[in-house]
């Protein structure tokens, strides 16, 4: 059985390096830092099977690239899972209108980062 | 805390300088406006008056003269109110007097010719009829005139005067001629007084509307204030939500890491160091937010101490410069002309603002140098200024990031902090505290051009204070004195045995580390040293560390140390040398010296040696080899043991040398075969240095990496 690609855009090195770290034993890993960096970490073959995204991001953050995903049809179906220190319900609710899976919060757990991930993932 | 003095107090309504010259304005507007249709109603009754009287019969060229005036009169003024809009504004008073000009003529022509008809016809029916004209255009002049009061007494006065004067000549009776002119007095007065107050009502509620307006703006401005500080201060609370969550997050995952404990000594160092970068970033973010939410509540207090701006640079230099260096970026401080030896300020926060600026400067310069200029202006004069410049080679900022600096809670770009760190919330802090001490700061920029930061701050009273001339930096910085001030102490249990022979250098060495607080013994070659090492040990009080001159009398430092662990001595040595020769460490490691130093003598190195040596075993806790006690291995481990101080000094000297290539190659092969003697911690090392190498990392961290690789292998050895 492939293992699936998850694409993990985060501007923060220690963050990004200890989601990698969280999920490579399950999956195989990309990271970008940004929403423009991971554009081009998106066009790359194999297509990653879901983005793990950073809300606020240097240049274009986590909700413009969102939007950028779900606009193109290649990559509409892929589904995002959102990490964010915002947790309101309204920061919720404008993840989720922006096309997230899930919504996580900082700070998580690896059990619960792995979970997540393991249920937004397409079966 | 945000904000809070905007929200305006309620103000008593009243005019201001501005309102006067509005409600003028629209006064006047509405005088032009109205004269328009007065102007053809006038002509309206001209015509009426010349074809309903006997006036054009009897006098033909009189009223045809009549009426060609009235129309020309009428034209002017027509076209003096079409001119308000563009001529009023550039020349108001030339307009009110062209205005005026038209009423008086035409008022005039009215009154005049109007009293002249009369006088000629006398009581006649025409008379009669001319009168009520008269009566009806001077009491339209309450509602088009009554913006200004003087106009309106000039029409009336010109209207009704000249009939009034006539009544007096009209042939007849007394009592005719006294009935007319009280009729016309009487009306005179009833217009007279129902224009003032046409007037008033008129001014009252043009001013009224004019303070409506201006409260309706007041409270729009108002509220759109409120509603820009409330997504300011959603925005700045979800920025430091951000920047505290973010540290945290890490901070719990890699200790959640490092439960693992399939994890190999250099990833846990890693991920420690990790935990404690971001504890110390959180830590800066915190003390950011409670600065500013200090400043805020107006909690934060300075102090006005002498404070001397040259000590101050020291030191901030001493410690900024070694982040510039790193960068390898320049760093220069410089004096302009004669600074004050002390000043009144608070240092702590002088300083606070000073190192801000050149952090920020650090951060956003990629090559150059960051400049700190620093003079003093006006020192005769009763307000003396310091001021400091920060100028950095850095990435700039355009006119709208410079706006947004020091001006609210959101920063230049609140990804810009993610990406060069910090809370942004420096600058902020910066201005206040400025403020606080009675000075200000302010930014010059343009993007990809650099920026400088000054700070300006009144020094107090120079009165009696030494100005001192032609400060330089590196003067000020390596005196004596503050070279003491930096070297590290030592704690009074600490022993040390010197083994030296030259008098100069016993002197000291021995004056060094008594200085730090330490007890030095001497002795003169390395036979007594040996015999004191041992006599020590034996007495169950060993020296913390020995230092041992290489070249001695009697016995030499190498037999010395070689005898000493030979005779199971196992406390730490430190070999002094003159030679500063690759080879030289080599040997000094192989004869069983722990480190190093070459003469002369570098007081700081020697000190912080001997603390990182004090209380400590030789080489740290042994590290055995997961297969010691397989009999099989025995005799492979050995051999493998035996080589292991041959390709550490290797490593030590490729790494030395910076032969990377070298430096790759030896340590793969070390990863390689040390995991199969049962080793694993020197694999892992051993692949952090290949690692490092091939990341490109920086000199300094892959020296780091290489002296854990070196410290592991000799701490491997056998029981």
């Amino acid at each position: 059985l492939e293992r699936k690609l998850i694409l993990i855009v985060d501007d923060d090195d220690a963050l990004r390096a200890l989601v990698s770290r969280s999920l490579s034993p399950l999956y195989d890993t990309r990271e970008a830092v940004d929403g423009i960096a991971a554009i081009d970490a998106l066009a790359e073959l194999p297509c990653p099977s879901l983005i793990i995204l950073d809300v606020m991001m240097p240049r274009s953050d986590g909700l413009a690239f969102a939007a950028t995903v779900k606009a193109d049809r290649r990559f509409r179906g892929i589904p995002i899972v959102f990490l964010s220190s915002k947790s309101s319900s309204s920061d919720v609710i404008r993840g989720i209108n922006a096309g997230a899976r899930s919504y996580l919060s900082k700070p998580f757990t690896i059990a619960q980062l792995r979970e997540t991930v393991a249920r937004a993932l397409p079966h | 805390m945000f904000a809070s003095d905007s929200i305006q107090t309620k103000r008593p309504l009243e005019l201001t300088r501005s309102d006067d010259a509005a409600v003028e304005l629209a006064a006047n507007e509405s005088i032009a406006r109205q004269s328009v249709s007065a102007i053809f109603s006038h002509w309206a009754l001209v015509v009426v008056l010349l074809g309903t009287t006997s006036l054009a019969t009897d006098h033909p060229r009189a009223a045809a003269g009549l009426g060609i005036w009235m129309g020309l009169v009428g034209t002017g003024r027509l076209l003096v109110a079409r001119s308000f809009p563009s001529l009023y504004p550039a020349r108001p008073a030339l307009w009110s007097r062209l205005f005026r000009l038209g009423l008086v003529l035409s008022s005039a022509t009215w009154g005049i010719g109007g009293a002249t008809l009369v006088m000629i016809a006398g009581f006649h029916q025409d008379s009669w009829l001319l009168l009520m004209c008269l009566a009806g255009v001077s009491a339209a002049g309450l509602t088009s005139l009554c913006a200004n009061r003087t106009h309106l007494r000039i029409h009336m006065a010109f209207m009704l005067l000249p009939m009034f004067a006539a009544g007096f000549f009209l042939p007849g009776s007394t009592r005719h001629v006294a009935g007319f002119v009280l009729i016309v007095a009487a009306y005179g007065g009833f217009l007279w007084v129902q224009g003032g107050a046409a007037h008033t009502v008129f001014l009252q509620s043009l001013i009224g509307t004019k303070l409506l307006e201006r409260q309706a703006a007041e409270v729009d401005a108002a509220r759109r204030e409120s509603v820009e500080a409330s997504r300011v201060k959603s925005e700045f609370l979800a920025n430091m939500s951000h920047e505290i969550r973010t540290p945290i997050t890490a901070v719990v995952g890699y200790a959640e890491l490092l439960l693992d404990p399939t994890l190999g000594t250099s990833e846990r160092v890693n991920h420690l160091q990790t935990i404690r970068r971001n504890g110390e970033h959180l830590l800066a973010v915190i003390n950011d937010i409670l600065d500013v939410s200090k400043i805020e509540a107006g909690k934060m207090s300075v102090e006005r101490i002498p404070t001397s701006p040259s000590q101050l640079l020291v030191d901030i230099a001493s410690s900024m410069r070694v982040r510039a260096t790193a960068k390898n970026l320049g760093f220069e401080v410089r004096y302009q002309g004669a600074i004050p030896e002390t000043i009144l300020s608070d240092p702590t926060r002088l300083r606070q603002i000073v190192m801000n600026f050149v952090s920020n400067a650090i951060k956003f310069t990629e090559s150059g140098t960051i400049r700190i200029l620093v003079r003093c202006d006006h020192p005769e004069s009763a307000e003396p200024k310091l001021v400091i410049d920060v100028t950095d080679t850095g990435i700039g900022m355009t006119e709208g990031q410079m706006h947004k600096l020091f001006s609210s809670f959101a920063q230049a770009d609140a990804s810009t902090t993610r990406r060069f760190g910090g809370s942004g919330l420096g600058l902020l802090i910066s201005k206040r505290l400025a403020e606080l001490l009675g000075g200000g700061v302010s930014v010059e920029s343009a993007p990809g051009r650099g920026s400088v930061f000054r700070v300006s701050l009144p020094t107090g009273s120079l009165v009696g204070v030494t100005m001192i001339e032609g400060l330089v930096e590196g003067g000020v910085v390596d005196t004596p004195e503050q070279a003491v001030r930096r070297v590290p102490s030592l704690p009074p249990s600490c022993r040390v045995l010197l083994a030296e022979d030259g008098y100069d250098n016993q002197v000291l060495v021995t004056t060094y580390l008594v200085k730090a607080g330490a007890t030095v013994k001497v002795v003169g070659d390395g036979h007594l040293a040996v015999e004191a090492a041992i006599a020590a040990q034996a007495s169950g009080k060993p020296y913390d560390v020995i230092l041992m001159d290489m070249q001695m009398p009697v016995l030499d430092g190498y037999a010395a140390t070689s005898k000493l662990r030979l005779m199971k001595y196992d406390r730490p040595i430190v070999a002094l040398t003159a030679h500063a020769m690759a080879g030289d460490r080599e040997r000094c490691e192989k004869a069983g010296c722990d480190d190093y130093l070459t003469k002369p003598i570098d007081r700081a190195k020697l000190v912080s040696l001997v603390a990182q040596f004090t209380g400590k075993p030789r080489f740290g806790e042994r590290l055995a080899s997961t297969f010691e006690h397989d009999e099989d291995m025995k005799e492979i481990l050995g051999q493998f043991m035996r080589d292991l101080p041959d390709r550490s000094s290797a490593i030590l000297r490729a790494s030395e040398a910076s032969d990377l290539d070298t430096l790759k190659r030896l340590a793969h092969q070390l990863k390689g075969a040390a995991g199969g003697y049962g080793f694993a911690g020197i694999t892992e090392a051993a692949s952090m240095v290949e690692r490092a190498i091939e990341d490109g990392v920086e000199a300094r961290l892959l020296q780091r990496h290489v002296e854990e690789l070196a410290g592991l292998c000799r701490r491997a050895r056998a029981a």
